[in-house]
């Protein structure tokens, strides 16, 4: 299975990123995963990264081929962070797949999400969840 | 006018008065012809003031009488020297005339009956004077009664009006109650949405927290090794008791969703058919284990305007009610059926189960987190979900149940037409 370029992490809890985080590495799919605290920070990188700001030969720098983004979070949470994000360069963001990560099956969060078209998990990630969502949005990955 | 009669006579007989007893004769004469001249001058002039009829003829009559005995007495000086057949003759008419009179007078006796006496005047005058003061007397009863009256409407205008004002104040004070009532009814109100959002944002919140728990258990199970017996055992604990608290968030959340009111778009005519396969297909693991044998027919109300998300809750909640409290002595068969009964259109939910004691727990039945059964795994909101879907939606549930034979589950919608459903 090809590695992914990288993934982020969007998330308040510490916890569950550190879960998440494990997880990947246990699925062994990708080397770079970064991971922030809320959107302010996530959106900062990517717009560096996306407008050359910085040095891509730097390992603290890349380009995600997954983002996945938690919906309820101080400072910027993930609507507001979406609602930028789909400004950045539609170039850049071609090979940029996001996923949208929430607590409830139901509940205002997943019927935005669901209205929003954005794929969605419900927590917790499991490897079956990830492994679903890069055959259905990542080609390359599939087989 | 009299007197000047009287003088003339005088003046008329004097001269001619003989003396001796021929003259004593004439003095006599004369003082009688005076006298009637006198008495008739009275009369006529007693006639002239009084103004009765009556009366006045009689006096005339009198008079006349009186004057025609005067004037045969008045002959009589004539009568020694002149003529004699001219004085009888005179005589004659004054005695006609006094006898007339007096034939007047017998006529006129009944009429002179007839006038009432100065006694009976009196009589009549007192009693009409009394009549008077009994009158006035009445009269003054009758002012007293008056008094009293416009005094007794004063008091009782006054006693309307203090009512009245009493009436006004007591309607104030209802209107500001009513006020009250209604601020207090908002502030609940707002404390209840308060609270739904407190315990729908509460077991959100705590759901994050609770996943990490069990990723961490599960981190941990696998950096453990795999052989011991021991720590087998309480990774079984841990997970049940990570997924219990799990599961009594997530019935949390979904207490508090169906308390927030229905918007005007989440209504549309919904499939009962459609919705028990959704349900169904939501929960093949719970009705392969118990064996359940579920037979539906909505023939005769196959459709019903109401939420779909609370219509899926409603058939999941009665299905996991019917397996959780299943008969293990026979195979659990679950009826839906549903028909019209005006004005509701009625859902109903026949089990074989093992029913329950409704004269002991009916009137908890529909409570909050209560339960009747510790041989299963519950919560204790099926059934208040369900009651709250049905109320919030002005319908009803009624439930009949025999112990060891089944329980019957009734659900009555109200307004369930797309056209008498909009009015909700």
């Amino acid at each position: 299975m090809k590695k992914l370029r990288g993934i982020l992490l969007i998330d308040d809890d510490d916890t569950n990123n550190f879960l998440n985080h494990r997880l990947l590495n246990r699925m062994q799919i990708t080397d770079r995963i970064k991971e922030f605290r809320n959107g302010k920070q996530a959106f900062d990188y990517l717009y560096n990264i996306s407008e050359g700001h910085v040095d891509l030969s730097n390992p603290e720098y890349f380009k995600p081929s997954l983002i996945l983004l938690d919906i309820n979070m101080p400072v910027m949470d993930g609507f507001e962070f979406l609602a930028l994000f789909e400004k950045l360069d539609a170039k850049f963001l071609e090979d940029v797949v996001l996923a949208l990560l929430t607590t409830s099956e139901h509940g205002q969060d997943t019927e935005r999400a669901a209205a929003s078209g954005i794929p969605y998990l419900i927590k917790p990630l499991t490897a079956e969840k990830v492994q679903e969502l890069l055959e259905r949005h990542v080609p390359e990955t599939e087989g | 006018m009299l007197l000047h009669q009287i003088s003339f006579l005088l003046n008329a007989g004097i001269p001619a008065a003989p003396s001796g007893p021929g003259g004593l004769f004439l003095v006599s004469e004369l003082l009688v012809v005076t006298a009637y001249l006198a008495v008739a001058g009275i009369l006529f002039y007693l006639a002239l003031k009084r103004d009765e009829r009556e009366r006045k003829l009689v006096l005339v009559l009198f008079g006349v009488v009186a004057l025609m005995g005067g004037a045969v007495h008045l002959l009589n000086f004539w009568g020694f020297s002149t003529r004699n057949e001219l004085i009888l003759g005179l005589r004659l008419v004054f005695g006609l005339l006094a006898i007339g009179a007096a034939f007047l007078l017998f006529r006129a006796i009944p009429g002179l009956l007839a006038i009432p006496s100065q006694r009976q005047l009196q009589k009549t005058n007192q009693e009409l004077r009394g009549q008077i003061q009994e009158r006035e007397r009445a009269e003054a009863a009758l002012r007293e009664t008056q008094i009293e009256l416009e005094d007794r409407v004063q008091k009782r205008s006054a006693q309307a009006i203090m009512a009245n004002r009493e009436l006004e104040r007591e309607i104030e004070n209802r209107k500001s109650a009513e006020k009250q009532l209604i601020s207090k009814n908002y502030e609940l109100i707002k404390k209840n949405a308060d609270l739904d959002d407190f315990v729908y944002y509460a077991s959100r919140d705590l759901k994050a927290p609770v996943l990490n728990v069990s990723g961490l258990v599960e981190a941990i199970r696998e950096e453990l090794p795999t052989n011991n017996q021991e720590l087998a055992q309480l990774f079984a604990r841990l997970d049940d008791s990570v997924s219990s608290i799990h599961r009594k968030l997530n019935n949390l959340t979904e207490v508090s969703r169906i308390q927030k009111p229905l918007e005007a778009d989440q209504l549309e005519m919904v499939s009962f058919a459609t919705a028990l396969a959704m349900v169904q297909e939501r929960m093949p693991e719970p009705l392969k284990i118990a064996g359940a044998e579920v037979k539906a027919d909505f023939s005769a109300a196959p459709e019903v305007f109401f939420s779909r998300d609370n219509l899926l809750s409603l058939l999941t909640n009665l299905l996991s009610n019917s397996i959780k409290y299943r008969d293990s002595e026979r195979p659990l068969r679950i009826t839906l059926t549903t028909r019209l009964q005006d004005p509701y259109l009625v859902l109903e939910v026949q089990d074989n189960g093992m029913g329950i004691d409704l004269e002991q727990y009916g009137n908890h039945l529909f409570s909050l987190f209560r339960r009747f059964h510790d041989h299963v795994e519950g919560s204790g909101v099926g059934l208040y979900i369900i009651k709250r879907i049905m109320d919030n939606n002005r319908g009803k549930v009624e439930v009949q149940s025999v112990l060891g034979e089944g329980t019957t589950f009734l659900l009555y919608f109200l307004n369930h037409d797309q056209d008498t459903g909009a009015r909700v």
